[in-house]
């Protein structure tokens, strides 16, 4: 392509005009490797594309892989939870792996109040009856019973 | 800035400020989230950046690096852009001179060949190849000349002569004056005339009159 907005030669005679002829030459040789009028070539286009996509703000209020139309909750157990799990690139969540690790450890604190191993029934009774003393009204077991008993009567039926 | 002639993309004062950018409002749509904006944005910026990175690299693969490079700055820019300061495609049409300014001067000290492709011999002698060979030299010659002038000179003349682009338009890509403009252009013309001449058969001054 030539581009008809290409600079003035400069006018003289001899040497400089044949310089400026060569130089306006090689600007118009240089032109004509580009385009502007030309629409982008496709495999370029998909790839901007794709990095605007990666870049672009999220909507306010959108939910990441949700329709965009689909109403924000405002508030409430669901909305908390699904900003838990945000992945965390896309802002304060923590995603499913850290949400993953925190079930994990709920599960081994339900189960090691359930069923406790012998070291740490050891180590609860023994703060306790340092706590209260042998001869406290209140023993370690007391303490310890009505625990033992709601999740006996019924809290994993829950 | 004094007043002066222009001519500007539509909507374009001279001083490269717009009252109305519409790819601004894309850039603002693109920032609060509507995909569709950026595909817009692409198919009225994107051609231009590609073809000033392609006219003064002379090579699709890196003038396609410099379009994503570019692209990609002025996403990250959206939520931070400020309307009033330069029009998008000014601040676009810097930011590929500037990366394709930085590519072209890192050429320099590599041999001509390599950096530029002089040297290709013609697979026939079909007066059209010879032609288009010659005139790959030629912009090749120009290319490498190019590289060693002072930085500013060699955008100034890139925007002047490689598109086309007026003088208050330059300065307003530039944020230089009008007459810091000319002065840039005209030095660079005459250092790169030189430089040209000097170049061993890359740009014979017979070219013209063929």
């Amino acid at each position: 392509m030539t581009d008809d907005r290409a600079t003035p030669v400069p006018t003289g005679r001899g040497q400089e005009t044949a310089t400026g002829d060569a130089l306006e030459s090689a600007f118009a040789a240089a032109r004509a490797e580009g385009d502007p009028a030309a629409p982008l070539p496709a495999g370029l286009m998909a790839r901007l594309l794709a990095e605007a996509e990666a870049e672009r703000p999220l909507a306010p209020g959108a939910v990441p892989g949700a329709p965009a139309s689909a109403p924000a909750r405002a508030g409430g157990i669901h909305a908390w939870l699904g900003s838990l799990l945000r992945p965390a690139r896309q802002g304060a969540g923590l995603g499913w792996g850290a949400a993953g690790g925190l079930a994990a450890c709920v599960l081994a604190g339900l189960w090691l109040g359930y069923a406790p191993p012998p070291a740490v029934e050891g180590l609860t009774g023994g703060v306790a009856a340092t706590v209260f003393g042998a001869g406290d009204a209140l023993a370690a077991s007391d303490l310890l019973a009505p625990l033992d008993g709601g999740l006996d009567a019924g809290l994993w039926d829950v | 800035m004094e007043p002066h002639e222009t001519t500007g993309p539509a909507g374009q004062g001279a001083d490269g400020r717009s009252a109305v950018d519409p790819d601004a409002d894309l850039l603002a749509a693109y920032a609060a989230g509507e995909a569709r904006a950026a595909r817009a944005l692409l198919e009225r910026l994107g051609p231009r950046v590609l073809a000033l990175a392609t006219r003064m690299l002379g090579d699709r693969a890196e003038a396609e690096d410099v379009t994503q490079e570019a692209m990609l700055r002025l996403w990250r820019q959206a939520p931070r852009w400020r309307e009033g300061e330069a029009t998008v495609s000014t601040w676009l049409t810097r930011v590929a001179l500037n990366l394709a300014t930085d590519r072209l001067r890192r050429r320099r000290g590599v041999p001509l060949d390599t950096a530029f492709g002089e040297g290709v011999e013609p697979v026939d002698g079909r007066p059209g190849v010879e032609a288009g060979l010659r005139a790959a030299e030629r912009a090749a010659a120009l290319r490498a000349a190019l590289a060693e002038l002072p930085e500013r000179q060699a955008q100034a003349v890139a925007l002047r002569h490689l598109e086309g682009v007026s003088n208050p338009e330059i300065a307003a890509v530039m944020a230089l004056s009008v007459e810091a403009v000319e002065s840039l252009t005209a030095r660079g013309r005459r250092a790169l005339a030189a430089r040209l001449g000097a170049r061993r058969g890359a740009l014979t001054l017979e070219d013209g009159d063929d």
